[in-house]
């Protein structure tokens, strides 16, 4: 057993096979060897651990994805947007939890996480206008004119057809 | 903290408008329309037209037309009046409309600063852009859809979108119509392809005329797949594209012009042939030379002995798509057994029911010594259990995966399978959507 400290300092057991689905604590214990000390995870609150942990359980024992999976991906090829119906059940949360769990996905390195709430994040994006996507994440437009003069230059026939 | 509180709260502190609006509201609420008395001895001729010599000369009406014209003039001067201090109103409408703007700007902000969204790195982004590319093979340039979308929302998420190369890898190159600003036209396609930044492109052609070759002539080098409609190929295999590694021709129930595929350069990898059928034998058998080199083999032909003969030249093929169809050449021809040693993975497509002898046929000439996926999802199909289990048997292959969807099989066939292959992963029922 792993013992994980979050930051709002709760601690979690978690089973050596669930925590190094992530990358990060796999190399880290690696380094450190068989330890009692426990793993302070200062970017991850507890509540986003509990749900990080939820995952690594269910997908306990599946193949991890290559370090240089990415990498080696031809680019011309498209990417599927499809999550699987259970990960799909999972990542159904609040939006600022959503977010929470891609950042934490990020910084443990759990790439296929990482891709599911990418991807729903992507889903969310999609068929909606630059307003819309604006308020849904709270963005300004920050464009001078010369910068929103060149867009609609870029936009202009496209637009037209 | 409290500095910052009291920032927050000062630019709503100081409001004349409301003062404003206050006093005008209490204006126009002690306002009475006046409406002036106009009655005259001649009110009772309105609507009439009475000559000169029934009203006559009466002096008193020229005296009536001079009063009315100094009210009209009065009223004028206070319309005038008016509309100035309405513009003025307009002008504070519009100051107090600026004002909300930046309040909504603000509070747009703050609430952005306060969200996880604002702590994604760009990799995140980028990841996350990647995903937004629509899932066909060839997006159209669309404003409305990644990556122009991306590039349209803020100056950040423009930088990711523009830097990020593989967002700008794949489009589909419209017939263009030469009444169009050709500029215009070339300077929207370059500004795409240019955010590629020497990437391998893959693009789909419309047709492939003059304006579309100098158009992509720039990017020559860099395009290594193409998936274009039959009517364009001939010009296109005259070759023009000499990174050229994949290439899908598009058409409808058309015959293949074998010999333009041969004329491809070698280091076409990959081929698909969608929708063509007809391979003439004779042809394919003349010449080795482009087969060889494939590695990914789609074609739809009319019986599995040409599947085979094709199959004996692409010695080097590791994927094939093969799609059955089915025809009155029911004539089963003789062909040696034949083991193909690289195939791994093999997709068969088809209505076999109305040509039941197809897969055992297929089933009994070849062996598949290194296959590891068989997809057999996309055919309608009685499967041929003895055929295959015999097949499996002699290819001695590591097949991992075994696809059947609406193919008929019992359990204990199955299990048959299970036995000789104990680590074959068998799905059955429709192919899920996310297994690659």
């Amino acid at each position: 057993m792993v013992l994980l400290v979050t930051s709002d300092n709760v601690q979690f057991q978690v089973d050596k096979e669930v925590v190094e689905r992530s990358v990060l604590i796999k190399n880290m214990l690696e380094d450190v060897g068989e330890s009692d000390q426990s793993i302070p995870l200062a970017n991850v609150s507890s509540s986003v651990l509990k749900k990080v942990i939820e995952y690594c359980e269910h997908h306990r024992g599946e193949p991890l994805p290559s370090a240089d999976a990415d990498q080696n991906q031809d680019e011309t090829r498209k990417r599927t947007t499809d999550i699987s119906e259970w990960d799909q059940k999972f990542i159904t949360v609040d939006q600022e939890m959503l977010f929470e769990i891609i950042l934490a996905a990020n910084y443990l390195d759990i790439k296929s996480l990482l891709d599911v709430g990418c991807k729903t994040v992507a889903n969310m994006i999609k068929g909606k206008t630059p307003e819309e996507i604006r308020r849904l994440f709270n963005i300004v437009n920050d464009f001078t004119p010369e910068e929103e003069a060149q867009i609609k230059k870029e936009n202009e026939w496209a637009e037209d057809r | 903290m409290h500095a910052i509180e009291a920032n927050a709260n000062s630019e709503v502190k100081l409001c004349p408008a409301s003062e404003i609006i206050g006093t005008l509201q209490n204006i126009l609420a002690s306002l009475q329309p006046i409406i002036p008395d106009l009655e005259t001895p001649y009110s009772r001729f309105s609507g009439t037209n009475l000559s000169e010599s029934a009203i006559g000369q009466d002096q008193s009406i020229h005296a009536i037309i001079t009063v009315r014209q100094q009210q009209s003039d009065a009223v004028l001067h206070e319309i005038s009046d008016l509309d100035i201090i309405m513009n003025r109103i307009e002008s504070l409408r519009q100051h107090l409309v600026e004002k909300q703007d930046r309040l909504a700007q603000s509070m747009t902000l703050h609430k952005g600063l306060a969200s996880a969204f604002s702590r994604f790195p760009p990799e995140v982004l980028c990841r996350i852009f990647v995903y937004c590319i629509p899932e066909t093979d060839h997006p159209e340039m669309s404003p409305e859809v990644a990556p122009m979308l991306l590039a349209r929302i803020c100056r950040q998420w423009r930088e990711i979108a523009v830097d990020t190369r593989s967002l700008w890898c794949r489009l589909s190159v419209e017939h263009f119509d030469l009444a169009e600003d050709w500029h215009s036209v070339t300077f929207r396609y370059d500004t795409w392809l240019k955010r590629s930044r020497r990437r391998p492109l893959s693009l789909a052609l419309q047709c492939y005329d003059g304006v579309t070759k100098s158009l992509l002539q720039p990017y020559m080098n860099q395009i290594t797949s193409i998936a274009l409609r039959i009517t364009a190929a001939h010009q296109l295999l005259a070759i023009d594209f000499p990174a050229l590694q994949e290439l899908t021709i598009l058409s409808h129930h058309s015959q293949v012009d074998v010999r333009s595929i041969l004329r491809l350069p070698f280091i076409v990898s990959s081929l698909r042939l969608k929708g063509l059928y007809g391979f003439n034998i004779q042809q394919l058998c003349s010449s080795d030379s482009i087969w060889a080199h494939l590695t990914n083999f789609e074609v739809h032909v009319n019986n599995p002995y040409t599947f085979l003969c094709l199959l004996q030249l692409c010695l080097n093929l590791s994927s094939a798509t093969v799609g059955l169809t089915p025809t009155n050449d029911n004539v089963v021809r003789a062909l040696k057994p034949f083991t193909h040693t690289k195939l791994q993975s093999l997709s068969i497509g088809g209505s076999f029911n109305a040509t039941p002898h197809s897969l055992p046929y297929l089933f009994n000439a070849l062996s598949l010594s290194n296959l590891r996926a068989l997809d057999a999802s996309h055919a309608e199909l009685r499967w041929p259990h003895t055929d295959f289990k015999a097949f499996l048997a002699r290819s001695k292959c590591p097949l991992e995966r075994l696809i059947l969807g609406g193919a008929k099989t019992g359990h204990e066939e199955r299990a048959e399978y299970m036995t000789l292959i104990p680590s074959l992963e068998i799905v059955v029922g429709p192919r899920p959507s996310w297994v690659p």
